[in-house]
C-alpha cells in the first residue's frame, strides 16, 4: 500500500458497555461511555487539531489547541480531556476557537525553527501539520526573544536521536515512557519555559540512562525531536506492508515502511493483537543484521572440513546435498540422516523440512530448537490438558488479580508483553492492579520496579522448582483452598485424590522442604494462600521452568497449581508458556518433534498417519525418530551420518558443546541452510543461503497460539524463499513437490492439520490474525482454551515427585550457575551482535554476588575462569546483589564466550531438553582466554574461509 | 559417559520420576514412555544392555526394559 502514517484517534478507547450519543458539528455519533470528545470527532473523521494528545496514552490537556464550544458549557474545554455525555452538542470549528488556536500555535512557532525544507520530519510532523491546520501564517513575536533554539543534539543512542531545539514540550515521550513501557526513564527536567525533557539523570544521555531503546518516546514525538536515524539518513517511507517481527514468541507485528526496496523503518502497528502498537529495542530497530556483511548470499560445497568454501550454482549445491543424502542412506541406512527445522522460519517453512524428512528420508529423525526450550511444555501441557500450548491470549492478562511468574524475565526476554505486564501490575492503578509472585533464583526487574513490588519474591535454589511448587499445593490443599466445584466438574477427580494425598504429605510441606529449597515457609505459604484465594491467577513462566531435569515435571506441576485452584478456561487465569523464539509455538504444531505429526498427532497414531500417507503418496513411519541430543549420540558412535540444519546454530545453542562438535564432526555431510556461516557451519559441508523475514511471505505463531502473517517487503537478496530452497532439495532429491506459492502450504497444513482446518492465507489477511485452534467449532478461532472441557476431556493431575537434579555442588564446584538472556540480544546474538545492540552489551559477563566475588578476591570487571565438570571459559565479572549468593548467571550471547562449553549433557528426564538452569561451577581469577577459546578461534576461522577464484579469503 | 551409559542413565532417571508410584505401575508408564519417544536405535540398546547385564539398570527400569523388549519383539 502506498504510504499513510497510521491513523490516531487522539485518546485510548473506552472499554465500557455502555454507550452515549453527541452531536459534533451536527451530526450525531454513538460511542462508549467514558470516550473523550476529541475521539468521537475522530471515529466519524473530524481531526480537531491536537499537539499533546495521542491514542496509546491518557490525555493531559495541556498543549490547549484541541479547544471546543459545548453548548450550555462556560469557557472552550479541551476535547480531549472532556468525556462525551447524553445529547451533549459539540462545535469544533467557530470563529473563537480559529483565534485560541492560531494564537496557542503562534507561541509554539515563536519558539521552534523553522527549517522545515531540510528538517528529518518534513511532511510528517504533527506541529507543522497544526500549524497549517489553523492557517498560521504569521508569528507577531519574532524570533529574537529567549527561545531553546541552537541547544546540542544528543546522538547518543544508536537508533534515534533527540533534538531539544524541536521539543515543544508536549511530554508525550515521558509519558509513553511511563504509561506503555513501564521504565519511567524519561522525565520532564525544570519547570515553565526551562521545562526540558530529560533522559534521566541530568548528566544521563539516550546511551546511559535507564532507557531500553524501545521506541515507544520516538513513536510519541509529534515532530522531529525524538526521531529515527534512519529517517534521517534515507527520507521518508513512500510505502509500507504489515509483517511479523521475528525475534521473540510475543509476535509484535509491524508496518515495515519501505522506500523503494529500502527499509525505512520498523514502526509497531497500532491493531497488532499482540502488542497494540507497542515493540522493544530488539523489534522496532534491530533489524540491520538482514544487510549486514557477513551476510552470505552464495551457496557453497566443500568436501571436507579442512577444506575452504567453493561458492557454486544453486544447482550444483543442491544436486550435490541431494547425493550426499542419498550415499550416506545408501552406505549406513534409512534413519542414519535426519532434519532440523527452524523455530526462526515460517510455518510453511517448518512443515516442508519435517516433509522432506518423514517423505523424503523416509524416517521420523526431524526435530526442532524447540528441544532446547519448550520441549517440557509440549510434554507436560498435552499429558495434563490435551494439547501442547498456552491457555490465554495476552489480554488476559487485564483481568488478572494475581500474577505469578516462575523462571521467567518477562521484561528481558518478552518484553512487550513485559510492558503489558507491568501496565496491569502497577499499584497506582484504579483499582490497585494485579499482586505479583516471583519465583526465581534472581531478583529479576519485575521484583522491584517503578510502581511495581512484587507482593512475594521466593528466590529458590536452582533445580527446585518441583519442590517449591509441591509445597505450595500441599498449602492450597491441606489449609482448603481448592476450588473444589472446579475440579469436581472438570478433572478426573480420583486421580485429583491421589494428587492431593501425595502432596499433602508432610514431606511435602514448606517447612519440610526448605533446607532444599531455600524458600522462607512463612513466605511460600502467604503466596500460596495469595494465590489460591486472590481472584483471577495467571501463571507465566518461561526457560526456567523448562530448561531443567525436571523440566516436564515441572509444567505438569504448573498445571496441577492451576487446575486445583479453578484457574483455568476464563479470562485473566491459565497457564502461560512465554516461548522463546518467533515461531517456537508453529515449529511445535507444524510437525518438527521426531514423535509427532503437525497438530501433535504421535506416529504411532494409524489413522493420522493414514491422511498423510494418502496426501504425501509415501509410507510413514510408525516408530518416534531421534531428538537433537539422541541424533549427537547416535552420530558419536557413527551411525547417524547426515543432517539437514535450517535456521539454527546447535553448535553454540546446544548445552556441552564439546560433545556436540564431537557429534557434527563424525558427520558426513552437514547441510547448514542459514543467513550467515553460523558456529554450526564450521562443521558443515554444504552451506544454502537463507532468507530474512523480510524477504519471505508465510506465518508465524505466538506464544498465545496467534498465527500472523509474514509479508515479503523486498526480494530475497540470495534470489529464493527458505521453502523454494527446501522444496528444491527435495525435488533434487527426486520428489515431486510443485508449490508455487507459501499459500499453497498452508492449504496442506490445513487439510492435514485438524486443529489449522480453517486457515488460509485469505482468512489471516482478512481477520489479521487467528489464534488456531480453528476448525468447525471455533470458526474464527481460540482466544481461551479449555473453557467447557480440556481438549483431552478431563483434566489430568499427574504426581510429579521431586528428584533432585543429579548436577551436585561440592567442594570442587561449589557454585551454580544459571543461564539467560538480556534485553537488546536474542539468542546466540546471530543477528543482534550484527546490528548496534552490541552498543549495551559487547560481552557475555558473569553476574556474581558481592560475598563470592570478595571470598575469591575478584572486582568489578576482572577475567575469571568459569569451570565446570564439562569444560571450562573465560569471561569478566559483574558483582551484583541481583544474585543470590552461591549462585551465579552468564548469558550465551557471544560466541567468543562459549558459555555452553561449561553446560553438562544433563537433560529433562521426558522430553531431552537440556538443563540449561543447574551446573555446579567454581569460578577463579584468570588473565586471559582458556586453550579451548583459543583453538576454537582458530578453528572457526579457519573453516570460514571462502574459495571465491580459486583462492582462500577470509 | 560412554552412549550406551548415558542410555542406561537416561532409563533410570525416567524410572526415579515415577518414584512415587508403586513399582509394578512404574515400570509399565517408563515402558510407555519409551515406546512413546525413543528410537528404534535406542530402544534395541537398551533392550541389549538389560541383556548383557553390564549395566546398572534399576529394578524397575529392568522391569520397563524387558517390557519395552516384549512390545517390541510382537510388533516385529
Amino acid at each position: 500500500m502506498t504510504y499513510q502514517p497510521q491513523k490516531d484517534l487522539g485518546t485510548p478507547q473506552s472499554k465500557s458497555k455502555d454507550v452515549v450519543t453527541v452531536s459534533i458539528d451536527d451530526r450525531e455519533i454513538t460511542v462508549p461511555a467514558g470516550t473523550s470528545v476529541m475521539r468521537a470527532a475522530a471515529e466519524m473523521g473530524t481531526r480537531i487539531p491536537k499537539l499533546c494528545a495521542t491514542d496509546n496514552i491518557k490525555s493531559f490537556g495541556s498543549c490547549r489547541l484541541c479547544l471546543v464550544e459545548i453548548y450550555g458549557r462556560r469557557g472552550t474545554p479541551a476535547s480531549c480531556t472532556t468525556p462525551v455525555e447524553d445529547n451533549m452538542v459539540v462545535k469544533t470549528q467557530t470563529p473563537l476557537l480559529q483565534k485560541l488556536r492560531k494564537g496557542v500555535m503562534e507561541l509554539y512557532i515563536s519558539d521552534h525553527p523553522l527549517d522545515c525544507l531540510t528538517c528529518s520530519a518534513n511532511n510528517d510532523c504533527e506541529l507543522q501539520e497544526q500549524a497549517a491546520n489553523v492557517g498560521l501564517r504569521d508569528v507577531r513575536y519574532g524570533y529574537e526573544g529567549a527561545n531553546h533554539l541552537g541547544e546540542a543534539k544528543d546522538t547518543s543512542n544508536p537508533y534515534f536521536d533527540f533534538d531539544p531545539s524541536k521539543c515543544i514540550a508536549c511530554s508525550r515521550c515521558v509519558r509513553a515512557c511511563d504509561e506503555v513501557q513501564g521504565t519511567f526513564a524519561l522525565t520532564v527536567d525544570g519547570r515553565g519555559f526551562a521545562s526540558k525533557i530529560s533522559a534521566g539523570l541530568s548528566d544521563d544521555d539516550f546511551l546511559s540512562s535507564e532507557c531500553v531503546s524501545c521506541g515507544a518516546c520516538v513513536e510519541a514525538c509529534p515532530t522531529a525531536t525524538l526521531q529515527e536515524k534512519s529517517v534521517a539518513e534515507i527520507g521518508l517511507p513512500d510505502r509500507s506492508e504489515i509483517t511479523t517481527c521475528a525475534y521473540c514468541g510475543v509476535g509484535c507485528t509491524f508496518r515495515a515502511e519501505m522506500r523503494g526496496e529500502q527499509l525505512v523503518r520498523m514502526v509497531p502497528w497500532k491493531d497488532g493483537k499482540a502488542n497494540h502498537g507497542h515493540s522493544c529495542v530488539k523489534g522496532r530497530f534491530a533489524w540491520g543484521y538482514a544487510n549486514h556483511r557477513d551476510r552470505v548470499t552464495k551457496p557453497m560445497i566443500r568436501e571436507s572440513i579442512s577444506e575452504p568454501w567453493r561458492e557454486v550454482s544453486w544447482g550444483e549445491a543442491l544436486s550435490y546435498a541431494a547425493s550426499e543424502i542419498k550415499r550416506v542412506q545408501e552406505k549406513y541406512g534409512r534413519l542414519s540422516v535426519g532434519g532440523i527445522t527452524s523455530s526462526r522460519c515460517t510455518n510453511e517453512e517448518v512443515f516442508l523440512v519435517q516433509k522432506l524428512v518423514r517423505a523424503g528420508f523416509g524416517n521420523n529423525n526431524v526435530d526442532t530448537c524447540a528441544r532446547v526450550c519448550h520441549s517440557p511444555t509440549g510434554y507436560g501441557l498435552k499429558t495434563t490438558f490435551g494439547t501442547s500450548a498456552g491457555t490465554q491470549d495476552f489480554d488476559s492478562i487485564e483481568q488478572s488479580d494475581v500474577i505469578l511468574v516462575i523462571g521467567a524475565n518477562p521484561t528481558d526476554a518478552h518484553p512487550v508483553f513485559g510492558s503489558r505486564m507491568k501496565q496491569r501490575l502497577r499499584a497506582d492503578i484504579r483499582d490497585g492492579g494485579a499482586k505479583l509472585i516471583v519465583i526465581d533464583p534472581r531478583q529479576i526487574d519485575l521484583v522491584r520496579s517503578p510502581h511495581i513490588n512484587a507482593e512475594h519474591h521466593l528466590p529458590l535454589q536452582p533445580g527446585t522448582n518441583v519442590a517449591v511448587l509441591t509445597a505450595l499445593a500441599h498449602v492450597i490443599v491441606t489449609e482448603r483452598l481448592t476450588d473444589e466445584q472446579f475440579i469436581r466438574e472438570r478433572c478426573n477427580w480420583e486421580e485429583y485424590r491421589e494428587w492431593a494425598a501425595f502432596v499433602s504429605d508432610d514431606r511435602h510441606a514448606p517447612e519440610t522442604l526448605e533446607p532444599v529449597t531455600g524458600v522462607s515457609p512463612k513466605d511460600l505459604r502467604a503466596a500460596a494462600r495469595l494465590f489460591a484465594t486472590g481472584g483471577n491467577g495467571a501463571i507465566y513462566y518461561g526457560l526456567g521452568v523448562t530448561e531443567h531435569s525436571q523440566g516436564s515435571s515441572t509444567v505438569m506441576a504448573i498445571a496441577n497449581l492451576a487446575m486445583a485452584t479453578g484457574n483455568i478456561g476464563k479470562p485473566g487465569v491459565g497457564v502461560n508458556p512465554l516461548r522463546g523464539q518467533n515461531n517456537v509455538q508453529g515449529a511445535c504444531d507444524m510437525g518438527s518433534f521426531p514423535h509427532e505429526l503437525s497438530g501433535y498427532r504421535h506416529v504411532s497414531d494409524a489413522d493420522a498417519r493414514a491422511m498423510f500417507e494418502a496426501e504425501w503418496d509415501v509410507p510413514i513411519d510408525a516408530e518416534p525418530g531421534l531428538r537433537i541430543p539422541n541424533m549427537l549420540d547416535a552420530a558419536v558412535d557413527n551411525e547417524f551420518k547426515g543432517l539437514y540444519v535450517q535456521g539454527e546454530d546447535i553448535l553454540q545453542s546446544d548445552p556441552n558443546t564439546k560433545h556436540v562438535s564431537a557429534g557434527l564432526a563424525a558427520m558426513e555431510c552437514v547441510i547448514v541452510h542459514d543467513l550467515f556461516l553460523n558456529e554450526t557451519a564450521n562443521y558443515a559441508h554444504v552451506f544454502l543461503p537463507g532468507s530474512t523475514f523480510l524477504e519471505k511471505t508465510g506465518t508465524f505463531t505466538n506464544a498465545e497460539r496467534r498465527i500472523q502473517m509474514v509479508n515479503k517487503v523486498m526480494a530475497p537478496k540470495n534470489g529464493l524463499e527458505d521453502w523454494e530452497v527446501t522444496q528444491e532439495l527435495a525435488r533434487a532429491m527426486g520428489l515431486d513437490w510443485n508449490y508455487e506459492n507459501s499459500s499453497q502450504i498452508m492449504d496442506e497444513i490445513s487439510r492435514l492439520t485438524p486443529s489449522f482446518a480453517g486457515v488460509s492465507f485469505d482468512r489471516l489477511q482478512e481477520e489479521g490474525s487467528m489464534q488456531w485452534p480453528v476448525n468447525e467449532s471455533s470458526p474464527n478461532g481460540t482466544p481461551i482454551m479449555h473453557v467447557d472441557d480440556f481438549v483431552r476431556g478431563k483434566g489430568q493431575f499427574v504426581v510429579t515427585n521431586y528428584v533432585p537434579t543429579d548436577e551436585k555442588t561440592g567442594p570442587r564446584f561449589p557454585l551454580l550457575l544459571t543461564t539467560g538472556r538480556i534485553l537488546s540480544h536474542y539468542n546466540v546474538g546471530a543477528q543482534t551482535r550484527r546490528t548496534e545492540n552490541t552498543a549495551w552489551h559487547p560481552e557475555d559477563l558473569l553476574e556474581m554476588h558481592p560475598t563470592d566475588a570478595e571470598n575469591r578476591g575478584l572486582q568489578e570487571g576482572d577475567w575469571t575462569k568459569l569451570s565446570s565438570r564439562s569444560g571450562e571459559t573465560t569471561l569478566r565479572v559483574k558483582i551484583t546483589e541481583r544474585m543470590a549468593p552461591g549462585v551465579v548467571y552468564t548469558t550465551f550471547h557471544h560466541p567468543a564466550t562459549q558459555a555452553n562449553v561449561v553446560t553438562t549433557e544433563h537433560s529433562d528426564w521426558a522430553t531431552n531438553c537440556p538443563e540449561y538452569k543447574v551446573t555446579a561451577v567454581q569460578v577463579t581469577a584468570s588473565n586471559g582466554p582458556t586453550d579451548w577459546q583459543e583453538n576454537y578461534e582458530e578453528r572457526s576461522q579457519k573453516s570460514r574461509r571462502i574459495d571465491t577464484h580459486g583462492e582462500a579469503v577470509e | 559417559m560412554s552412549s550406551a551409559d548415558h542410555l542406561v542413565y537416561m532409563a533410570n532417571q525416567i524410572a526415579r520420576n515415577f518414584g512415587a508410584l508403586a513399582d509394578d505401575a512404574a515400570a509399565t508408564k517408563v515402558a510407555e514412555h519409551i515406546l512413546l519417544y525413543w528410537d528404534p536405535r535406542m530402544k534395541s540398546r537398551i533392550v541389549q544392555c538389560a541383556k548383557n547385564e553390564v549395566s546398572e539398570l534399576s529394578a524397575v527400569t529392568a522391569e520397563a526394559v524387558r517390557i519395552v523388549a516384549d512390545k517390541t519383539t510382537s510388533n516385529g
